[in-house]
């Protein structure tokens, strides 16, 4: 009998160990990134509601169990984190919802037939209709919120001490995808570039995309590109990010595996490497030039070759027809949208793979990319 | 019995001055009870039948607005137990959950804005997925990313109020980022360059990040700053801005719906 | 067989308030405009108004103050010939087209088949007035909806023709009376048109002006005020003790007393310095770990030496030092200066104290 409960609490203690594992920073995101496009390859399967049930369910299973976990437990249940979770989940449903209607739509138009969301002449009227529906939701949201106000304590924790900082300090749930960028980036590209670029291109997405088709009902079929790479923002390099920065990330800013306690002594050391090392010293096998410009010269050209042919390349190859489509004028500003945004997964491989610290250092004038 | 008092009280002057319409019993009155009241005439007469289905819409626009009024309606009563002063407000804010009978009100305010952020995101994504931004919707999608941005912003400024431990080290790094804004940080990027004879004209004592705290730590001037940023300044322009996203939607042709 | 009630005529009087319902119950039929309410010139074709009778009936019916009016006469039509396509109805016989008219598909372009068939002219109690078709042409060839309020100048060479009519000399009709006031107004405004844009770039010239003015003066008078002259900030000259115990200290030592007051004192092999505490990557406290013998900033991660070079995680450059001096054999730290290790300012005197 002991040894059957040793045997199977070995196993689960590998298990867990499997799954920390799992929730290390570049597995996280590979496994991540391949579930995300194996979703949207396989959308009309997924989403079929007994597979999406299934799944569903698994996933419950899975959440409910792993709350066994004390340090699991500590972590999903802490009151500033609760919305992380009713949000997860709420993304998660809705996108099911979706994309069921959006297979739906998809398999609908191939064989002729009038949408879901078709009919738009019947129309009903405002009283009663839609203010019962509105009354409904009202009556059903405010009682949650009171349910959720009693349950749960809002955090209150030591006054506000300047010269201690908590450990880990993190920044409120929203702003954990901003944080994480921060690991990466300078706070001039992390905190005021690239949320500036988030926004601009948000406003720009209207006037860049020329399809004319989707408008109004949902679908995947008819606007692939753009779906595909509004949510590999969204979900990616937003929601993914806060999950991770919430959930993984322990004291001293260490990753900590979701059955991992969080040590404040544990020893981790990581030694940045600089590009122009690499280049200079690295490659080259020479001393480091005198001048910054020059000693940053290898890192300019890569990243200007970046910017700069980036598009040309995109535009002979996978935008051919796109370019043509949108025009001069649209296509510059996608292209510089989607290179700002693929400079963040390139940055964290890099970091992980070489611990790279900066591609461009400049640190004489605080322009570090 | 209880119909004609109904009857009494609907054919009373009062009642007559205030509803100028009937029973909405018929398409008419119907129309006319949209039409009539401030409140309601922010909807069209009539809707589309498949715009007001729950597995389009996923409501998530109007629980974000309903969840704004849920944030004024708190923050109002809120702010009469709150002072912004390093000295008083940690005290007050824990007074609220020990002193003051429905103390519950902060919780209320604070769960609703995440609700609030969570909603607004779900809303945007929904839509996106909808192809909704699309013309001749594009001016309301702007309208509403910088509401979107606004919202942040509210919950933001609002996290540094309680004076805690978690308000402040969040409000330190996230205001430093602005200390690092190209050409207006002290410490951003091109900002050296900006001189006149060798005195730099951005540094510390003058950049972006001295004008948001009005010093140059988290300390008294800032908590005043962002309360009145909090509690005044972006509500208002909030509030401005949602009856322009409001009045779009009407005039874009109500709920978006294939063509 | 089932009864309808398709309608023969549709017209506005006196009395709309403008309240935009039943341009929502009927989109194609009735326009509200900033002062009124018109039919929009396709509907005025019995044909493009007989399918949409349900609408028009639902729109007077909605209208708060009753002045949509209508005629309509029952007929019955064939359950199945709703499948019939519309285009056929042109040409047909009147009755016929009675039918098949309720099926007219609305993206149609409905002018379109009348004006074609006003070509050929087949006589019938139902045939449209020429001058209606004319407008109804002019309309249809630029996009189905357009108002014939809007850019009368661009009006093919048929309706300026018919816009020069007498009114007089049509039928006394209401909702010609409607088309002929619109043509007339349209007329109006083209001849106004050299006026409105001398006024309309002097309005836009002075409201850009008087906007951008404001801004100019007013948003940094703003930005000024939100910059305070004086600060309640605390004196940063501070006093660290006697200089025997940092004497004491090994190299590489680090010193955590006057945390409280933002400093760490260090000791190199031959000087003493004033290490400031505030992380350079985003100003969180870094806490000294003894074993590892490192700073480690718990927001990012950034790692530094004992030294304040920086080594690991997203910091950019290593910490600061200040200001130190001995001042009647107490160490005195000066906060408000500042030497930064990548500018090459932690070898000016000032930066340390050499042992």
């Amino acid at each position: 009998m002991d040894s059957i409960l040793a045997s199977s609490t070995s196993t689960l203690e590998s298990v867990k160990h499997f799954i920390n594992v799992a929730c290390e920073p570049h597995w996280f995101m590979i496994i991540s990134v391949a579930a995300f496009f194996i979703f949207l390859i396989g959308y009309r399967f997924w989403t079929k509601p007994a597979v999406a049930a299934t799944i569903a369910a698994l996933v419950t299973l899975f959440f409910l169990a792993s709350c066994l976990d004390d340090n699991f437990n500590k972590i999903v249940t802490k009151a500033d984190n609760v919305p992380i979770v009713i949000m997860m989940v709420s993304v998660a449903f809705l996108l099911w919802l979706a994309f069921r209607q959006a297979a739906i739509n998809d398999e609908r138009m191939e064989k002729g037939e009038p949408l879901l969301e078709a009919g738009a002449d019947d129309k009903v009227l405002v009283w009663p209709d839609l203010v019962y529906s509105e009354l409904i939701a009202l009556v059903l949201c405010t009682a949650l919120l009171i349910v959720w106000a009693i349950v749960l304590r809002a955090p209150l924790e030591q006054p506000a001490n300047p010269n201690v900082a908590p450990n880990p300090a993190k920044a409120p749930w929203y702003f954990l995808g901003l944080q994480e960028m921060l690991v990466y980036f300078d706070p001039w590209l992390a905190g005021v570039v690239l949320p500036g670029l988030i926004v601009v291109g948000l406003i720009a997405i209207p006037y860049m995309d020329k399809n004319p088709r989707g408008n109004g009902y949902y679908t995947f079929k008819e606007r692939k590109f753009a779906i595909t790479s509004f949510l590999f923002g969204f979900i990616i390099l937003w929601v993914v990010l806060i999950i991770f920065g919430t959930f993984l990330r322990g004291p001293n800013w260490n990753f900590f595996g979701p059955y991992e306690f969080w040590d404040h002594n544990r020893p981790a050391a990581l030694l940045n490497t600089e590009f122009h090392d690499l280049f200079w010293v690295n490659l080259l096998g020479r001393p480091l030039p005198g001048h910054y410009l020059m000693r940053e010269l290898p890192g300019i050209i890569l990243l200007g070759g970046y910017f700069l042919l980036g598009p040309l390349i995109m535009k002979a190859t996978v935008f051919r027809k796109l370019s043509r489509d949108i025009g001069f004028m649209r296509y510059s500003m996608l292209c510089v949208l989607m290179l700002f945004m693929l400079l963040m997964p390139i940055k964290m491989v890099l970091r992980w793979t070489l611990n790279l610290h900066y591609i461009v250092g400049i640190t004489e004038w605080f322009l570090n990319v | 019995m209880i119909n004609q008092f109904g009857n009494w009280i609907r054919e009373s002057q009062i009642w007559g001055s205030i509803f100028r319409h009937g029973v909405p019993r018929d398409r008419r009155t119907r129309a006319m009870a949209i039409l009539s009241n401030v409140f309601l005439h922010l909807h069209p007469v009539a809707v589309r039948k498949s715009g007001i289905r729950l597995s389009f819409t996923w409501c998530m626009g109007g629980i974000t607005f309903f969840l704004f009024l849920v944030e004024i309606v708190t923050g109002v009563l809120l702010m009469f137990y709150y002072r912004p002063t390093v000295e008083y407000a940690y005290f007050d804010i824990q007074g609220l959950r020990a002193h003051v009978t429905l103390g519950l009100l902060r919780e209320l305010h604070r769960w609703g804005a995440h609700a609030m952020v969570i909603a607004i995101w779900l809303h945007m994504l929904r839509v996106f997925l909808t192809g909704s931004y699309k013309p001749p919707r594009e001016f309301n999608w702007s309208v509403g990313v910088i509401l979107l941005v606004l919202t942040l912003l509210l919950s933001f400024t609002g996290y540094l109020l309680p004076w805690d431990q978690l308000a402040m080290w969040a409000i330190t790094v996230g205001s430093n980022m602005a200390r690092a804004t190209p050409g207006a940080g002290s410490e951003g990027p091109l900002s050296a360059f900006i001189q006149i004879g060798g005195v730099p004209l951005v540094h510390a004592g003058d950049d972006a990040r001295f004008g948001l705290l009005a010093g140059t730590f988290v300390g008294p001037n800032a908590l005043l700053r962002f309360y009145v940023l909090h509690c005044v300044f972006i509500p208002c322009v909030v509030t401005v801005l949602l009856a322009i996203h409001f009045w779009r939607i009407r005039k874009d042709g109500g709920i978006s719906g294939p063509l | 067989m089932a009864k309808k009630e398709l309608i023969t005529k549709v017209w506005i009087e006196e009395g709309c308030i403008v309240c935009d319902a039943c341009e929502t119950a009927a989109p194609d039929v009735f326009e509200v405009t900033e002062d009124s309410c018109i039919i929009r010139p396709d509907a005025l074709n019995v044909e493009f108004a007989k399918p949409r009778s349900v609408e028009i009936v639902d729109a007077a019916e909605e209208c708060p103050v009753d002045v949509i009016k209508f005629e309509s006469e029952t007929v019955e039509v064939a359950d199945d010939a709703a499948a019939e396509p519309a285009a056929a109805s042109a040409d047909a016989p009147v009755a016929e087209a009675k039918k098949t008219a309720p099926a007219e598909p609305k993206k149609a372009t409905p002018a379109k088949a009348p004006a074609a068939s006003s070509k050929s002219k087949a006589p019938s109690a139902g045939e449209p007035d020429p001058s209606i078709q004319a407008l109804l042409e002019a309309a249809t060839s630029r996009g189905g909806h357009a108002g014939i309020m809007k850019n009368a100048d661009d009006m093919p060479a048929s309706t300026q023709d018919w816009k020069a009519a007498d009114p007089k000399s049509l039928p006394p009709d209401a909702r010609q009376a409607k088309v002929v006031e619109a043509a007339q107004k349209a007329k109006k405004q083209s001849e106004l048109h050299r006026r409105d844009f001398v006024s309309n770039s002097a309005l836009a010239i002075g409201w850009t002006a008087f906007g951008v003015g404001t801004g100019i003066s007013v948003g940094p008078a703003f930005g000024r005020f939100m910059m305070p002259n004086v600060l309640e900030e605390p004196d940063p000259r501070i006093r660290v003790g006697k200089m025997d115990k940092y004497l004491e200290m090994v190299p590489g030592g680090v010193n955590e007393d006057y945390k409280p007051q933002g400093i760490w004192m260090i000791r190199e092999e031959d000087r003493i310095a004033a290490l400031n505490i505030i992380c350079t990557h985003l100003g969180c406290i870094p806490n000294w770990l003894p074993n590892d013998r490192k700073f480690k900033c718990p927001c990012h991660g950034s790692g530094y030496y004992p030294d304040g070079i920086n080594f690991e995680g997203p910091t950019p450059r290593p910490l600061e030092r200040f200001r130190i001096a001995i001042k009647d054999g107490i160490v005195v730290v000066d906060k408000s200066k500042k030497y930064q290790y990548e500018l090459g300012q932690w070898d000016q005197p000032g930066s340390f104290i050499l042992v």
